[in-house]
């Protein structure tokens, strides 16, 4: 018997199997259905009323779409493996009641059961997105989806210029800028959300008025603001990941902390001269949990060994191109494609027009992620980073 | 073997990339030190521990072992933390 059969049989000892007639009706008396296929699957259809979350993203978006953890919750994929597994996710996560349809979706239709096309886009964003509309891997389900996500971007500087314009021109649907900075003329050579007429400007509002242009539909919600431990916890939970592009290590240790806590991926990227790496922390990945910031870099360097780009100098383009590594890496989690570079830091350097890449493991005894250990909280990162 | 500095202790080698010898990670290092001196204490502290905030790669896989055998044909990565953004 092979593993995934072995669990499979493991999980009917202790989850419940409903037909899809028996699905209907629980529906029928209240309970949500919740698809967790692909989104290339789901856009073939699904069934009606089903929200389609998908198995990447289920413990991250469950909680928003389903905040009443004793609703029942009827799990469905394509044959009912995937929906076993995801049943067991979300039983673990908290929730009361949750079956798995037998037969998966195949068997909904095959038993003629109510079917509902994925939502539609309009003719406008039909043809913004065409050429991702064309892609296999993007597709309208795909597209929907970008258009239906909410992504923080942590700076609005060298890295988060280039990367809230790709992600605002890809269409993701809401996205979150926190800086506290006002443009200055020597962000001017990197930060390209920022234009000459805006010195003087807050970032956020700079940006704001660089991504609506580009892309009117999509939301900017700005957070002008530097995150702190005590207002974190009241923005980052409202969004799918983080791109982080913050110029301090007291920024990176609180925001991969948070993203540990919230079950949120660090989409990472940091600069310094010609190199630049970029990496995703993800401890919470439902699919094989990823290092977390702190597994590779237990604690920062001391301030007088890590001099920083105000005072070392960058070259413009950098932050461009791995701004750009962090936007794609951001797009296909989203999407739930690819090989996200999760356990694995690429290093770019420009100098040298070489890519190096370096791989590494979680850490068991890590003290924010570790093997069965609570969060413990967050810490003073000021005096943190400058021991 | 090629050994890859990290950019904040270029100021010790001048180049990103360098040749260094030895059979053991902690040999390669030692002939860094003499061919750079200051940069190993960048790197390995008064208790001969890794710095926190550095990190060794042979072929591109992670290790924490000093005593780590070595040949002349791999590739040792080593990383600093970065903070820009």
């Amino acid at each position: 018997m092979k593993a995934r059969e072995r669990l499979a049989a493991e999980l009917r000892t202790r989850i419940r199997e409903v037909t899809p007639a028996e699905a209907l009706a629980l529906q029928a008396q209240g309970a949500v259905l919740v698809d967790v296929r692909e989104p290339g699957e789901i856009a073939q259809g699904t069934a009606l009323g089903a929200l389609p979350l998908g198995r990447s993203f289920l413990e991250v978006r469950i909680e928003e779409a389903v905040p009443d953890m004793g609703r029942p919750i009827v799990a469905l994929c394509g044959s009912g493996l995937r929906s076993l597994y995801a049943a067991d996710a979300l039983s673990r996560l908290g929730y009361a009641s949750v079956v798995s349809m037998a037969g998966g979706f195949a068997r909904w239709k095959a038993e003629g059961l109510p079917v509902a096309l994925d939502s539609s886009l309009g003719d406008t964003e039909r043809e913004r997105y065409s050429r991702h509309l064309l892609l296999p891997e993007v597709g309208e389900a795909g597209q929907r989806r970008l258009l239906d996500s909410k992504v923080l971007l942590v700076g609005a500087g060298g890295l988060g210029s280039p990367a809230a314009f790709y992600l605002a021109a890809a269409g993701v649907g809401t996205l979150g800028v926190v800086d506290e900075d006002r443009v200055d003329r020597s962000n001017l050579q990197r930060q390209i959300l920022h234009t000459e007429a805006r010195v003087g400007v807050s970032k956020v509002a700079s940006a704001r008025i660089a991504l609506e242009a580009l892309n009117p539909s999509v939301k900017v919600i700005g957070h002008e603001t530097r995150l702190t431990s005590a207002n974190i916890d009241g923005i980052l939970p409202g969004y799918d990941l983080v791109v982080d592009g913050s110029d301090n290590f007291p920024t990176r240790y609180l925001v991969n902390d948070a993203c540990v806590k919230w079950g949120r991926p660090n989409v990472h990227g940091a600069v310094f001269r010609f190199e630049g790496q970029a990496s995703v922390f993800w401890p919470a990945r439902s699919t094989g949990a990823g290092p977390c910031y702190r597994c590779l870099f237990p604690e920062p360097p001391s301030r007088e060994d890590a001099p920083n780009c105000a005072q070392a100098g960058v070259l413009g383009v950098l932050p461009g191109v791995i701004g750009l590594m962090q936007a794609t890496e951001a797009i296909k989690l989203l999407l739930g494609i690819g090989e996200p570079l999760v356990g694995r830091l690429l290093c770019y350097d420009a100098l040298g027009g070489r890519f190096t890449e370096l791989s590494f493991e979680r850490d068991r005894a890590c003290r924010v992620c570790g093997d069965g250990r609570e969060f413990p909280g967050y810490i003073d990162y000021e005096r943190f980073c400058s021991v | 073997m090629n050994v890859l500095i990290p950019t904040p202790l270029r100021s010790y080698t001048g180049q990103r990339r360098v040749e260094a010898a030895g059979t053991s990670l902690a040999e390669v290092l030692a002939d860094l030190e003499r061919q750079f001196p200051g940069i190993r204490f960048r790197m390995i502290d008064e208790q001969e521990s890794m710095r926190p905030h550095i990190r060794f790669f042979v072929n591109g896989a992670q290790t924490f072992d000093l005593a780590r055998p070595l040949n002349a044909t791999d590739e040792v990565a080593i990383v600093q933390a970065l903070s820009g953004g």
